[in-house]
Formats: C-alpha cells, structure tokens, sequence
C-alpha cells in the first residue's frame, strides 16, 4: 500500500524537485497538494502547485490554497531572489488549466486527516502556517496523522536565513513553534542533512540526459536557483537538496540517522526563526521529535535521479 | 615583561583556580581583582576576592567591588547550587583583613587602562556587567587595553545554563553584547573549549599531593563542586575547566585554536544569552573577536597542575 501524503509547499525550485520526485514514486500516493506563501507569494504559489500537478498528467490531484502571510509577523522578505518572481526561476510558465478546490488548506488538511484516520504522512516543505492553523482548527489531528515530515531548521548548524534560523521556520516561526510543541510523531529534515546533499553540476548534466516534462522543466527553472547559491555560498554551480531530501526520507527513512529530543522555535529577539534542540532537557517539557542528523547523500542522490530519469 | 592583567570575577569555585593559577605564575603581573554578582551574591564575592589575594600573601594586591546586578535585565538565579552559598563551597572561610578600594570596579578598571596604555589584559571570568559599565564611563578604553579574555559563551556547542546559553552570558546579556560590540582585541574562551578539558579525580588526587595554601583551599572548597558535576553532568567525580583555561590562555594562547568572527548575544526571547558567531556575515558588520573551537586539554591540564604544585 502506498503511503498516502499531501505536501504542503510554496514551489519554488526545489520544491518542484520534490513534488516530481513524489507524483514519480510508487511508494507514495500523493492525495493533495496544499500551498502556501514562502518561495514567493501566496497566488504565485498556488498558481505552480497546479501547473506541477498537470506536468505530467496528475491533474486530479487536488490543489489547495493556503496562507498568504504568517500568523503573527507581517510578511516579511519572500524567496522570490532565490526561485525567481514567479517562483519557477522567471521562466514564466502558461497558466495552468485547473482550479483550486473550494477549501483552504487547513481545512483540507483536517478533512484528509479525518478521512484517513491514521494513514496521512503531511509532508511541509514551506513555512508551517497552514500546519499551525490546521492545528488551530482542529487540535484532535494530531493523534490522527501518521507522520509528519518536515523541510525546516537547523540544529547542530548555522541558518540560511540568519546565523541560526533556517527559511521555512524563519518565515513563521509561530507556526513552527506550535507544530514542534503539538505531539505527533513528526520528523525534521532540515540544514544538518540537506547541506550535506549537494547536487553537483555533474548530477544535473547526467539528470538532464533524461528525457521528460518533469526533467524539462527542472533544466529550464533551475539556472536562477544555482545563480543564487553560486553567488551566496560558491558551489560553484552544484545545489543544495532541501526538499527533495525531505521526500527521499518519506520513501527511504533508512538513509537517514535521526536523533529524538524536544526542540523548540524562537519567536522573539535576533535569533527568531532559530530550531533549538533542548538535549538536556533544560527547558520546560515538551514532546520530543526526531532530527536528521546524518544522511547517506550518495543514496539520496540517487533516488533522486533514479525517480526523475526512469 | 610579565603582562598586566585586571581579574574581574565572581569567585566561585573555579574562579579560586584561576586566580591562584594567576598569583602563582611568572608571565604575569595581576594589577588587581575586580569582583562583580554571578556565583554568588555582589557582597560576597567581594569578600571572597579579598580572601583569595590574601590566601598567599598578596594583600597589597587591591580588590574593587563592582555590580551587584546586571546592567537591565533582573538577577534571577545565582550559581549558589553550584558553588555552595558563600561561593566557597560553604566552607565558610574566616572574614578578610583587608578591604575593598573605594572606587567602583568600573571605575578602576578605566583609571588602571588609562595608566598602563595598551599594556592591560582584562582577563573576565563573571557576568560582563563591570566591562560594560566601564565602556559607558570611557568608551576609549576599548582602544587602550592589550587584549580582553573573555571565560564566557558557547559558540558551537549547547549551553550550561539553557539549551544556548553559558552562564556568565546569560547573567547579564546585554554586558555581554556590548562587551562582544566594542571593537576591542577580545577572546572568547567558552564551553567549546573549557568542556573539552575535564580535571578528573585522578587529576585532582595528584594535584592535592603538593602542599601550599592554594591547594589546600582548592580542595576544601571543591567538593559542593564536584558534587553539582556528578549530579547534573554525571562526570563520575570529573569537573569542567571553566574559569583556568581562561587563564591558561593568557599564559599559553598556543595551546588553544580560535577562529575570528563577529558575535553577537540575544538579549530577548528565550535565546536570551546566547552567543551567536556569524560565521557567515549574515547579519549587521561588526568588529570580529577571536572565538576558542578547539584546546589542547592535556596542555592545560598540565599548567594548571604545574603552577598549583610548584
């Protein structure tokens, strides 16, 4: 039985990466997709959720619209420098012919969670509004999801974003405070394994060799995104793998070593945003979740690329 | 020329160490004790300053008191769990002859760079509140003094006192940030290296061979010490080297590894007290101080027991 997922994302370069590597994986039935501010704004990112879905003919996968702002901060500075204005590296793709569903996706999320009781993994790869509200809504979907797998944060490693926060928990840290703090069995992928992922230029000639939509459209958005890392950390051409990584752990959790521990989400002062492990239990209780803290990148790297060519 | 150092401290178990270490060694001159709240109470670690120089006969030595409190930010916790009640391991040790200068720790410490131009180290081993207090009386002092050494932080490792904040940072946070912004030649030896060098039973067994004063009051006092370690570390009767690899590194800086970066101290949320380096100039420029990553701990070791036994 596949395992049933619903990706709550703001594509965004890698998150397109992610998404074609799930809809490409048998292991995975994707029963929706959940959008959300971030990489670039709210109607950008609900508008690429459904051209990702039509890609390659999954235009019955549900499409729903979530927050455009954070819950409590104004919205700050979007990805839009790193994934372009339209967050498909300014390639600015014909308009998609399907329609959102009529619901947010918060209240998506509780109706798929209350309709799969036990068997939904949500799998955030942008800010965690939509979790936080979801949560809000609904607290009793915490006992009823199966997994929750997230792209955010950083623990034993600087930030992007700052010194010490990563982007998706920087953009809303409320919300990630509140769905570290909610008690289900819950997963961070975050920069302690995705920095240690790189997708060289080498893996992206023998990717692009491929010949699909999916492979396509990767080769033709992905310039602006290396353009960005080349200029921020000098990879030299090669990426990061953030949320691709995160759905190679919902496929093959084995290529990852996790770490159980309480973390807790800075909301105020100059470390906002930052995902603090509390090892030793120095602050007040809280249900631990799992950290990635090592990964078999080779194995990552190629299931990727075995997804994205076959 | 042995270097003339200022020792503002809260004494304390480790500090007792680090000043018998000091009077005890050739390379440097200690111009006088500056004491500051921390361990223990304001009043108490005056007097404990005054029984330290007059332990081995350097009462001339003079002593000021400093800040009872940090500079905005209430004194919440004391280290009196740690260090015993009289920050002597509630030995209880008879009343100092001497007496406390009639200047302000601050003060003296402006007056005394003002003398020595660029010949001071300012070895800081308590909350930063008299550093900074002495930066608001005479900001030129930060272009006057040798060097500042700093035992305070954890740079890129967990905290003591919560999951990312040192003690003496988080005493007093906004000193600290004041303290890291001030443009001085300022190092920073933190839990990085001062929990990489453990001074064992076995350590502490040879070392309370030799018979001077200054081992045999370290060895009164450890004990609550000791005891503090075992119960909330579980070192097996080992202590961390906190306050005397701050001194060591005045003595032998070769036996530490330091890299440069600006940090910078949170002084909100429930970061507060943590010391960030921005490895990555991510955040507003700042002047660099040199941060401790790595020691050689059987170096220190052996300097420590050197100078206690000679």
């Amino acid at each position: 039985m596949p395992k049933k997922i619903i990706i709550d994302t703001d594509p965004g370069v890698d998150d397109t990466i992610a998404i074609c590597v799930a809809l490409r994986s048998p292991e995975v039935q994707v029963i929706g997709l959940t959008s959300v501010f971030g990489n670039a704004p709210g109607e950008v990112t609900a508008q690429n959720a459904l051209r990702l879905v039509e890609l390659e003919g999954h235009g019955d996968i549900p499409v729903a619209r979530g927050s455009d702002v954070p819950l409590v901060f104004p919205l700050e500075r979007l990805g839009t420098w790193v994934h372009g204005e339209d967050g498909m590296g300014n390639t600015h793709p014909p308009a998609p012919r399907g329609k959102l569903v009529d619901q947010t996706a918060a209240e998506f999320i509780i109706d798929t969670v209350r309709a799969n009781p036990g068997e939904v993994i949500l799998v955030p790869v942008g800010p965690l509004t939509n979790l936080g509200l979801a949560l809000r809504l609904d607290p009793g979907i915490a006992g009823l999801v199966k997994e929750v797998v997230i792209m955010g944060g950083a623990v034993a490693c600087p930030g992007n974003m700052t010194p010490v926060s990563e982007a998706n928990i920087y953009h809303d840290p409320h919300a990630a405070d509140m769905v570290m703090a909610a008690g289900w069995p819950l997963t961070i992928v975050g920069l302690d394994v995705t920095h240690k992922t790189m997708m060289t230029t080498q893996f992206q000639q023998e990717l692009f060799k491929a010949d699909n939509p999916a492979v396509r459209l990767i080769e033709k958005i992905l310039p602006c995104y290396k353009n960005y890392f080349n200029g921020a950390f000098g990879l030299n051409g090669a990426i990061y793998t953030h949320d691709p990584s995160a759905l190679a752990y919902v496929i093959r959790p084995e290529l990852f070593e996790t770490q159980s521990v309480p973390v807790f989400v800075e909301t105020a002062g100059r470390c906002v945003g930052q995902t603090v492990a509390d090892w030793h239990h120095q602050w007040e209780e809280r249900p631990e979740v799992k950290v990635c803290l090592g990964v078999d990148s080779p194995g990552v790297l190629a299931l990727i690329k075995e997804r994205l060519t076959k | 020329m042995a270097t003339k150092i200022i020792i503002d401290t809260d004494p304390g178990v480790d500090d007792t160490i680090a000043i018998c270490m000091a009077l005890r060694s050739p390379e440097v001159q200690v111009l006088g004790l500056t004491s500051v709240f921390g361990n223990v109470k304001g009043e108490v670690t005056a007097q404990n300053a005054l029984r330290l120089v007059e332990l081995e006969g350097h009462g001339d030595i003079p002593v000021a008191r400093g800040s009872d409190l940090p500079l905005f930010s209430r004194f919440e916790m004391d280290g009196a769990v740690v260090h015993g009640e009289d920050g002597m391991g509630n030995t209880h040790p008879p009343t100092p002859r001497g007496k406390v200068i009639e200047r302000t720790a601050a003060q003296f410490i402006v007056d005394t760079v003002r003398a020595n131009p660029g010949e001071m180290t300012l070895l800081a081993i308590g909350p930063l509140t008299n550093l900074a207090l002495a930066l608001r009386l005479d900001p030129g002092i930060a272009g006057l003094v040798k060097e500042v050494v700093v035992m305070g932080g954890a740079a890129a490792c967990p905290g003591n006192m919560t999951p990312v904040a040192e003690a003496n940072i988080w005493h007093d946070a906004h000193a600290a940030d004041t303290v890291m912004a001030a443009g001085w030649p300022l190092v920073l030896v933190g839990l990085d290296v001062t929990q990489k060098t453990v001074m064992s039973a076995q350590f502490r067994q040879e070392l309370f061979r030799a018979d001077n004063a200054a081992v045999r009051f370290i060895e009164k006092i450890i004990p609550c010490y000791v005891q503090f370690a075992d119960t909330v570390y579980r070192m097996d009767g080992g202590i961390y080297t906190h306050d005397p690899s701050a001194m060591a590194y005045i003595i032998r800086p070769d036996l530490f590894s330091t890299r440069s970066a600006p940090v910078f101290v949170e002084t909100e949320g429930r970061c507060i007290g943590q010391t960030v380096a921005d490895w990555q100039h991510q955040w507003e420029a700042r002047p660099e101080v040199k941060v401790c990553l790595d020691v050689d701990s059987a170096g220190v070791l052996a300097l420590i027991r050197e100078r206690l036994t000679r």
